[in-house]
């Protein structure tokens, strides 16, 4: 599944599968973004993490 | 209203462009009051759907095209539009932007100058970007790029009006682009080869032929222009032997700057509604001299919390209480029931057991101190503080002669050193990426290595920290100062966009901590584990006393520590923070005084890169680069921590 993200360091909104050069040999890439416009790399959220968020924003609502 | 001197114009085709997920589709249906599938995700639009224009006087046919990051194109999709583009040489551009990233919608915007297309622009997701705050101004936009601009928010059909009126007021943006010299040179010899039917667009035909755009160069050569095309591959090479580097990245860098300098031009106009204080802390967090004690302060809260709350109370609870009190002695007594045979045993519940060793450094001493970790940075992130301490380090990069742009890999390296160092191909030459490669495997701790040092440095004393940090301090501006003389640095320039200083949601904080805690456990649990068999094995065939003993001149004649501090040193090739965990168990295990400590935390400091991030040098740098830098750091990281252990002992200090 592809997701807006939000990057932590510009700002900048992207689509979650596009990415910048990959090749970590960690897991196959390592399961991060890569923010186009900063190239800033952080953590991809997992089902489990997603599913918590959207219980959340439930509660929330 | 319609005139009817616009009808012709307006029966020109219309061809709308943009970056994928942006709402291009659902314009289209307004436009053409058709149905078209829209959807949440990217390329949703593969094929190319056309339709007549029922919204727009004189009906012109309307085309809906894939969504594109970049017009020089890198994937079939992005091609499907920039082929668009050329064989509707007449269309009039309706490019479709998320307003809420002004940053790429104008990237585009160069690209479709260059190309002397007749546009105008939509920024739609108006919506979105008042949720988050933006307040972006249409009307300096406009004044800028000299083409109409309107906000929409096309699910609501708000602005969407706005489209046709303004139509017949399209025309080419004016953006300057000012590429180095020898590029323009060749631009200007390759278009002025380009057949002229191309009319306005060969410059930017040139500019992608020269980027090395492989499809373009297929598809003009077999239209017979083979010759043109010898002549681009030609000046491409001479190009890259001028620029020292590829022409796509000097070409990509020069429509960023330009980008960058639109951008400023625009958002003079954007206020946002701060409060004074927020407004003037983050103004004084980039100050050149109270930024120094405000990330000062950042500093202490990130040792306080991460050293002594994580490593201290968290650890001792975690590893000493449920790890050494319950669950390792039951797994002990379990080892010793159901497997008679002692290398077995020792296989899980041994000194280099997988239970007793490998989960439990990764678990009970790695974990904690990650996870506080963690939470800090996620802080850090959310409160917009990150881009500010980009901005101070560049300031010490600029003193150093090095480029700005090496900001940000050093700064991520605190995420993830193997991450920063695929990082390093934005700096624009290979000399530059060189010198900050060798920076980051050499003093950039990674987070989970930081996290381990801030909790050994948690129970020393304050004097033994900033040691510790002026050490690691000092031996990376000399390095990357020496570096630098070798290195002649341009000054480029360090753009980064400072987001306002937001007070981050604990919802959000804690969510983040949790992916990243569930990627720690996915990443770097098996390594510990891979760790803690080697050494193992090593124990049980006899080498491993062998390697300690050979190793003994230098880690406990030079480095002055006990002769097991080899162990950590072994496996800290494998992760850094699982060697760093071992040395932290040293200490708490009262082996090390605080002399060691400071050492032995200096040496793993500098200490060679994990494996992950040597594999990452040896693809990005090449196996010679790779291996020379090792060869450099490993020695190297010794000879500092028996420096640092001589003067300390000289001065026989206090710590
Ligand atoms: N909130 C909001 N959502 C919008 C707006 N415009 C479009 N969307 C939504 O954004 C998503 C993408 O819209 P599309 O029209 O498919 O985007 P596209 O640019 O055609 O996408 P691709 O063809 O994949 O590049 C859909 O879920 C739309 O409902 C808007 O103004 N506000
Ligand atoms: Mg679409
Ligand atoms: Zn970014």
């Amino acid at each position: 599944m592809t997701v807006t993200v939000q990057c932590p360091l510009c700002g900048a909104r992207f689509v979650g599968q596009e990415s910048c050069p990959t090749g970590c040999p960690m897991a196959g890439g390592c399961h991060s973004y890569c923010c186009p416009s900063c190239h800033y790399r952080f953590v991809e959220e997992s089902r489990l993490v997603n599913w918590l968020r959207r219980v959340m924003k439930g509660n929330q609502a | 209203m319609t005139r009817p001197a616009t009808v012709g114009q307006t029966a020109t085709p219309l061809l709308l462009v943009g970056n994928p997920n942006v709402g291009k589709s659902v314009i289209f249906g307004a436009l053409t009051r058709r149905y078209v599938t829209v959807s949440n995700y990217p390329g949703t639009t593969v094929e190319i759907a056309r339709g007549s224009g029922q919204a727009i006087p004189g009906n012109p046919t309307v085309i809906d095209t894939p969504g594109a990051n970049s017009l020089t194109p890198r994937s079939e999709d992005e091609a499907v539009t920039r082929d668009m583009l050329l064989a509707e040489p007449d269309a009039t551009v309706i490019q479709v932007g998320d307003m809420k990233n002004l940053r790429r919608v104008l990237y585009m915007t160069v690209q479709l100058a260059e190309l002397g297309r007749r546009q105008m622009l939509v920024l739609n997701l108006e919506d979105e970007a008042r949720d988050l705050g933006l307040d972006v101004s249409t009307g300096m936009l406009e004044e800028t790029l000299r083409i109409p601009v309107v906000a929409t928010t096309a699910v609501r059909r708000l602005g969407v009006r706005r489209i046709p009126e303004r139509l017949a007021e399209a025309a080419s943006a004016t953006v300057l682009v000012s590429y180095p010299a020898p590029v323009e040179e060749a631009v200007s010899a390759l278009s002025q080869a380009l057949p002229a039917t191309f009319g306005d667009a060969r410059r930017g035909l040139a500019l992608m032929l020269l980027a090395g755009d492989a499809r373009l160069q297929g598809q003009l050569s077999q239209d017979g222009d083979t010759a043109t095309m010898h002549m681009a591959r030609r000046l491409r090479e001479g190009l890259q032997q001028a620029l020292g580097d590829s022409p796509a990245i000097a070409i990509a860098e020069a429509r960023h700057t330009a980008v960058a300098a639109l951008l400023r031009a625009v958002q003079h106009g954007r206020r946002r509604r701060l409060s004074r204080l927020r407004e003037r802390l983050g103004a004084l967090s980039v100050h050149p001299l109270w930024g120094i004690p405000i990330l000062a302060l950042v500093l202490l809260v990130a040792y306080e919390f991460v050293g002594v709350l994580g490593a201290g109370t968290l650890v001792d609870f975690i590893e000493g209480r449920v790890f050494g009190s319950w669950l390792n002695p039951a797994a002990t007594a379990v080892a010793n029931l159901l497997l008679p045979w002692g290398w077995a045993r020792d296989l899980f519940v041994g000194q280099y057991g997988l239970i007793t060793m490998g989960v439990t450094y990764s678990i009970a001493i790695v974990l904690p101190v990650v996870g506080t970790f963690f939470i800090f940075f996620g802080i850090l992130e959310d409160s917009g503080y990150l881009p500010r301490l980009a901005v101070m380090v560049n300031r010490l990069f600029r003193t150093m002669g090095l480029n700005g742009k090496a900001v940000l890999p050093m700064v991520l390296g605190l995420g993830c050193d193997t991450m920063a160092t695929l990082t390093t191909r934005i700096l624009p030459s290979r000399k530059e990426r060189v010198v900050v490669t060798l920076l980051l495997a050499l003093g950039v701790p990674c987070s989970a290595q930081l996290g381990v040092i801030l909790a050994m440095l948690g129970s020393i004393s304050l004097t033994g920290t900033l040691i510790w940090g002026a050490v690691v301090l000092l031996t990376l501006v000399a390095v990357g100062w020496a570096a630098s003389k070798v290195v002649p640095g341009r000054a480029s320039d360090f753009i980064i966009e400072i987001p306002p200083l937001r007070v981050p949601s604990v919802r959000n904080i804690l969510l983040k901590t949790l992916a990243r805690t569930e990627w720690y456990l996915k990443e770097a649990v098996p390594l510990f584990l891979l760790g803690t068999l080697i050494l193992w094995a090593l124990a049980v065939t006899g080498l491993l006393p062998l390697l300690e003993h050979a190793s003994e001149p230098i880690v406990v004649g030079i480095l002055g520590l006990p002769a097991r501090a080899a162990d950590s040193f072994l496996v800290g090739f494998l992760r850094r923070d699982y060697g760093a965990a071992g040395l932290f168990l040293l200490q708490k295990q009262g082996q090390l005084d605080h002399i060691q400590a400071v050492v032995s935390l200096v040496v793993i400091t500098l200490f060679v890169p994990c494996i992950a991030n040597f594999f990452v040098m040896i693809k990005e740098r090449g196996i010679k680069t790779a291996v020379a830098q090792t060869a450099f750091i490993i020695p190297f990281a010794f000879a500092v921590g028996g420096f640092l252990n001589w003067i300390l002992r000289l001065v026989s200090i206090n710590l």
